[in-house]
C-alpha cells in the first residue's frame, strides 16, 4: 500500500470518527434513553454511584441524627402518669410544715421522711 | 412543544450525540462522567433550542456542553479537597480507561490500532483549552468565529490554542 493511502486511512479525522462510533456503540442504549429524556421528559438515567453524593449526604444525615437524639432526650423527663385531683388535695392537707416552707432549703425536702410519709398516704388512699 | 420541533430535535440529537460523547469523554477523562454531562447538556439544549434557528443549534449545543464540563470540573475540585481532608482517597479522579487493543491477524490493522491509541493518548495529554480548540475546529469543522463563541474567548485565542495543540500533537506523534 502507498504511503499516501496509509496516511489517509490513519488521519486524525478518521481516528476521532472511529473512536466516536465505538463509544456510541458501547453506550447505544444509554444515549437513546438520554435523547428521549431530554425531548419527551422521560426519567433521567444516571450511572453516578450513590456514594458519590457523600459530601452532601453526610452533613444532612448528621443533622437528622442529632435532631432525633435531641427529641428523644427531651421526652425522657415527661412523667407517664399524673396524680388525680383528689389525691393532690389529700397530699396537700397532710404535707408536713417543713415541706410547705418555701424558705426551707432543698436538702430538707430531699429528706427520707417525706417519702416514707408519701408512701403511707398512697397506701391509705388505695385501701380506702 | 409541538411535534415537528420534537422530531427535528430528535434528529439533531441523534446526529450530534456521537461526536459530542467523544468530545465529552476526552475532556472529562472517563465515559461515565461524560454521559452524565452530556445528558445535562441535552436537557439544557432542548429547553433553549426553540429560541434559535436550526442553523445555530450545533454551536448552541457545544456551547452548553463546554459550560457543563467546566461546571463539573469546578465541583470536582471542591469534592477532591473534601476527600483529601477526610482521607476518602477512593473518590479521587480516576484516569481514563484506555481503549483495548484489537489484536487481529493483519499487521496493518495492528499498526493502525497502535497509531490510533497513540493519537488518543496525545490528544488527552493536551491542556483542556487546546483539546477543546482542536476538537471543535479540526474535527467538528467549526469556524474560528464559532469556536471562539463556544469557548467564550477571542478568535485570536482560538488560533493560539489551536496552533499550540497542533505543535504538541506533532511532537508527541513524531510527525
Amino acid at each position: 500500500m502507498s504511503k499516501q493511502k496509509r496516511q489517509q486511512r490513519l488521519s486524525p479525522q478518521k481516528i476521532l470518527d472511529q473512536a466516536a462510533e465505538k463509544l456510541a456503540l458501547e453506550h447505544q442504549q444509554r444515549l437513546h434513553q438520554m435523547t428521549r429524556a431530554a425531548i419527551y421528559g422521560e426519567a433521567k438515567v444516571s450511572r453516578r454511584p450513590v456514594l458519590a453524593l457523600w459530601p452532601v449526604a453526610v452533613p444532612v444525615f448528621s443533622l437528622i441524627a442529632i435532631t432525633l437524639v435531641w427529641q428523644l432526650t427531651q421526652q425522657v423527663g415527661i412523667p407517664s402518669e399524673t396524680p388525680s385531683s383528689k389525691s393532690i388535695v389529700a397530699m396537700k392537707k397532710g404535707v408536713p410544715n417543713w415541706v410547705k416552707d418555701a424558705s426551707a432549703p432543698l436538702a430538707v425536702i430531699e429528706n427520707i421522711e417525706f417519702y416514707q410519709w408519701l408512701e403511707k398516704e398512697l397506701d391509705h388512699e388505695h385501701q380506702s | 412543544m409541538d411535534t415537528d420541533l420534537q422530531q427535528q430535535l430528535e434528529i439533531f440529537l441523534q446526529t450530534i450525540r456521537v461526536p459530542a460523547l467523544k468530545f465529552a469523554t476526552g475532556r472529562c477523562g472517563n465515559v461515565d462522567d461524560a454521559l452524565d454531562v452530556l445528558q445535562e447538556a441535552m436537557i439544557d439544549f432542548v429547553a433553549s433550542a426553540e429560541k434559535y434557528p436550526q442553523e445555530a443549534w450545533k454551536n448552541l449545543f457545544y456551547k452548553i456542553l463546554v459550560r457543563r464540563i467546566t461546571d463539573r470540573f469546578r465541583k470536582w475540585q471542591w469534592r477532591n479537597k473534601l476527600a483529601k481532608m477526610f482521607n476518602f482517597s477512593q473518590y479521587d479522579d480516576e484516569d481514563a480507561t484506555p481503549h483495548p487493543v484489537d489484536f487481529e491477524d493483519s499487521e496493518e490493522v495492528y499498526r493502525a490500532n497502535e497509531l490510533s491509541q497513540q493519537f488518543d493518548k496525545a490528544l488527552k495529554a493536551l491542556p483542556g483549552r487546546q483539546q477543546e480548540a482542536y476538537m471543535l475546529r479540526q474535527w467538528q469543522h467549526l469556524s474560528v468565529k464559532e469556536t471562539a463563541e463556544i469557548m467564550g474567548c477571542s478568535e485570536g485565542s482560538v488560533k493560539t490554542h489551536l496552533s499550540r495543540a497542533m505543535s504538541n500533537l506533532k511532537q508527541a506523534l513524531g510527525d
